[in-house]
């Protein structure tokens, strides 16, 4: 039930608003959301609400996906565009968006520290465009034409930020480490 | 690079760390609110459940619903299915429960799954959800009755059928009530769901025995020893 990216034939049913198919799509595409939001750099608390409220988006959404394969980057870009959204109440200062990003309980701080403490801080540093591109690129293995297509740039232009992000990652890393 | 194989790492982490339910189970609320069930409807689909479960195991399906093999198991399935749209949402105790009741029945441990959804009817309080879960029990009780019988004989197939008919006709029934009234009372329900278990037995009784209830026997023959000596 959790292959990603889920088979065509899934999508194709989860577009007709099968229950099973729509509750298999996402029991696949909620941790990754989650993933995506925390490496962007919301908090785990805000994180669980913005991929919430992404799959409500998405579920209402699903009907009017055209080409099924074209599944996971239409994925990326509703969360793509939900977490711009986030990002815009944020620097409103809308009440519900917290200023930077925390650990939500200790034993999670604890996790970070011990097992993803250089990471965590080193993303920390970076810009949210750094950190999508990151993520799509690097941990979810999207093409450049892929990522391009959805966030309306050129597979060049694509090409040469993830480069950038990789190496602002790569100096914020070897900084990190640096510190005593 | 390194910095790349801990981002790898971290995200996997991430990922592993959410609990994947709790997507399918946003997925499915943010369904009920693009396609609300009204209690009326959750009443009739309750019915209809019941209607299609008989329907699919007596060879009826084709003529309840074109999209119900005759499968038990699967008849069990849509019926829990069916039930579960009562609830409205999919996130709290009972829902998970009916779920997990779909699943056992799926797998075929008919008793853990009528458990579960008593269990879960009972939770809820809602005297007629209580008697469609027990009306489901009760066919499935009977159901290893009915499956026996694939092969019915030609001569009382046509009775049978009469009789698989009435009991797909208190299913209907259930639903006529739901959609006449605001709500239907307990008395109302469970007068239908007796009516539902009487018939079930006599046609259970009938396949048993290798003739319909309430058939009169042709004239000058005697009942088989052993045969039902209610009716």
């Amino acid at each position: 039930m959790s292959t990603w990216p889920p088979p065509v034939d899934l999508v194709d049913l989860a577009k007709t608003h099968d229950p099973q198919a729509v509750g298999a799509l996402f029991s696949a595409g909620y941790p990754r959301l989650i993933g995506f939001y925390r490496v962007a750099g919301v908090p785990p608390a805000d994180a669980e609400d913005l991929a919430a409220d992404t799959v409500e988006a998405m579920v209402k959404s699903l009907p009017k996906l055209r080409a099924s394969i074209a599944f996971e980057a239409w994925f990326w870009a509703i969360a793509r565009t939900k977490l711009r959204s986030w990002i815009r109440r944020k620097q409103r200062g809308a009440p519900e968006a917290r200023p930077d990003p925390e650990p939500s309980t200790p034993e999670e701080q604890f996790e970070l520290a011990e097992e993803h403490g250089t990471i965590v801080t080193a993303l920390d540093t970076l810009s949210p465009r750094d950190r999508e591109l990151l993520w799509l690129r690097e941990v979810e293995g999207l093409s450049y034409e892929e990522i391009g297509g959805r966030i309306k740039a050129a597979a060049g232009t694509v090409r040469v930020a993830c480069h950038r992000a990789r190496q602002r990652l790569l100096d914020a890393y070897q900084q990190v480490e640096q510190q005593p | 690079m390194k910095p790349l194989r801990d981002l790898r790492a971290y995200a996997d982490d991430l990922v592993a760390g959410v609990d994947a339910d709790d997507g399918a189970r946003i997925a499915r609320t943010a369904l009920l609110d693009i396609h609300p069930v009204s209690w009326k409807r959750r009443v009739v689909s309750v019915g209809t459940a019941v209607a299609m479960f008989l329907g699919a195991n007596v060879g009826l399906a084709a003529a309840a619903d074109p999209a119900v093999p005759g499968d038990l198991l699967y008849g069990i399935d849509r019926a829990y299915e069916k039930v579960g749209h009562v609830l409205g949402i999919d996130n709290d105790g009972p829902a998970e429960r009916f779920e997990e009741a779909a699943v056992l029945a799926e797998r075929g441990d008919l008793n853990g799954s009528i458990e579960l959804a008593r269990e879960a009817a009972a939770e809820l309080g809602n005297p007629g959800l209580q008697r469609a879960v027990e009306a489901i029990a009760s066919a499935a009780e009977h159901a290893p009755g009915l499956q026996k019988h694939d092969g019915v004989p030609p001569g009382i197939d046509k009775a049978l059928n009469q009789q698989a008919r009435d009991l797909y006709g208190i299913g209907q029934k259930v639903s006529e009530l739901a959609k006449s009234k605001d709500k239907p009372s307990g008395a109302e329900m469970g007068e239908l769901t007796r009516q539902f278990r009487e018939k079930a037995k006599k046609f259970k009784d009938a396949l048993d025995k290798g003739k319909p209830a309430d058939v009169p026997n042709p004239p000058g023959k005697q009942d088989a020893p052993g045969q039902n000596k209610d009716r």
